[in-house]
């Protein structure tokens, strides 16, 4: 085993790791709904989502072999450059899990490999226009869309409802908030489980482990232990954003679970249709804030908003920077495999110290149901008049 | 600036008007379900007719829903 042999088995290890983070921080897209309104147990559907994760990896191995394609110069990507790229979106990535802010996985492996690339090769490298056309521009206007569909929707629905007492009528959407929900995930496994693919079969192709062009094939082996890592991390449950996502952001009700999330399946498989790959977490947040002003009755915290949306502004320039940071001091030490090992070391430190801060202050997955939870035993015990 | 950018703006449209009709549509269409589903219970308790005629109209509003689903995951496969 080389020099190069190692820096891919270490890029391999780091975007395993990047799909597990990405797994337990994007539970909350699909499931935070259905939790907080007690249509299913926490566990329960975070096992349901880990499972509609693995499977979707496996829907579709179309895979975009270059993650960030059109926005940087392929050139310039190198097993090194890319594992700064990953350092950047899993420190990103953790960053905001522990501050409970559901930010874009996407976005935060792109800004990453930017940084990361113009550490490398200078910011010649990196295609602006790309970055503006294929992921800016998309990041502003699809949570808009969303949360507009999602308050016309549901606002809608309560409408045609209202001749209805509101216990009884959305308690009728239970089984369509976990369709819808299902879908989500599924939708994300076979969107970002892929992105971990691109990246792996591109430190493979560069370090002529696999051969790209016409005989481009992912390995069984890639494919499997992607849909793995992004399935265990889901199961795991990031509670923190679960909690934002589900219960500080506006108090949410079964047909706003149900029109948030099916809003968010129509914008995110239309988007990947016409050739707009979205950030899954960006189009729920905003279909989870427009069905609190599509509701009568119910108030959006703004400010937990505007937190979530600094978080997303944030996401890019943030990665990009420990990105940038990963690669210089990899050079630093040599641009070898030695320097791959340190950043790798001190990732694991780091990890490891979050992990263990987490425990002394953990959120419990109880945490995440709504005060006022319609569905379970919770709903039952508040029914039983005193 | 943004409008000097080649942002396929056609395509953009494109994904706003699907979601917007798939998206309100499939909410409305459960909706509907769920007004029947309450009617058919309403009138069964009454001993009203029309009841089965709601049943079939519930049924009908899922499996519209269930072939939207489908076709959700026709695209996953397709992409």
């Amino acid at each position: 085993m080389d020099a190069g042999d190692v820096i891919v088995a270490l890029v391999v290890a780091a975007a395993l790791s990047f799909d597990f983070t990405n797994g337990f921080h994007d539970t909350a897209n699909a499931m935070a709904t259905t939790i907080a309104t007690g249509a299913l147990p926490p566990k329960i559907a975070v096992s349901i989502a880990a499972v509609l994760n693995f499977v979707g990896a496996f829907i579709s191995l179309k895979v975009a072999a270059t993650v960030a394609g059109g926005i940087v110069d392929a050139g310039a990507i190198t097993p090194v450059v890319v594992f700064g790229g990953l350092v950047g979106a899993i420190v990103w990535n953790l960053a905001t899990w522990w501050f409970g802010l559901p930010s874009s996985s996407s976005h935060a492996l792109i800004g990453g490999v930017v940084g990361s690339t113009i550490a490398a090769a200078g910011s010649g490298a990196v295609k602006f226009d790309g970055l503006l056309s294929k992921v800016i521009i998309p990041a502003i206007a699809s949570p808009v869309v969303a949360g507009i569909l999602a308050a016309i929707g549901v606002f809608l629905v309560y409408r045609m409802l209202r001749h209805y007492s509101t216990e009884r009528s959305e308690r009728e959407f239970r089984w369509g908030q976990v369709g819808s929900s299902s879908l989500v995930a599924l939708a994300h496994g076979t969107n970002d489980a892929q992105k971990t693919m691109g990246v792996i079969c591109l430190a493979l192709i560069a370090n002529h482990s696999i051969s790209g062009g016409d005989n481009f094939h992912v390995p069984d082996w890639v494919v499997i232990s992607c849909a793995t890592a992004i399935a265990l991390g889901t199961y795991v449950g990031g509670w923190r954003i679960i909690k934002t996502l589900g219960t500080k952001v506006v108090e949410v009700r079964p047909p706003q679970g149900f029109g948030s999330e099916t809003v968010a399946a129509t914008v995110i498989l239309a988007s990947s249709h016409v050739g707009y790959p979205l950030s899954t977490t960006q189009v729920v947040s905003g279909a989870v804030a427009g069905s609190g002003v599509g509701r009568p009755g119910a108030v959006v915290n703004w400010l937990v908003a505007r937190n979530i949306v600094i978080g997303w502004l944030l996401t890019l320039p943030a990665a990009a920077g420990v990105g940038a940071l990963s690669y210089a001091v990899i050079d630093v030490l040599g641009g070898s495999a030695f320097g791959v090992i340190v950043v790798s070391v001190v990732m694991v430190v780091g990890a490891f110290m979050l992990w263990r801060a987490n425990r002394a202050k953990p959120t419990e997955p109880d945490e995440t149901i709504s005060e006022h939870p319609t569905f379970g035993a919770e709903a039952a015990r508040e029914a039983v008049p005193a | 600036m943004i409008f000097a950018v080649d942002v396929d703006w056609g395509s953009l449209l494109e994904a706003a008007y699907v979601s917007a009709i798939f998206g309100i549509g499939v909410i409305l269409v459960a909706g509907v379900a769920v007004i029947a589903s309450l009617q058919a219970q309403d009138r069964q308790k009454a001993h009203r007719g029309g009841a089965v005629a709601l049943h079939v109209l519930t049924g009908a509003c899922v499996l519209a829903i269930l072939a939207a689903v489908a076709l959700g995951i026709a695209v996953m496969v397709d992409k």
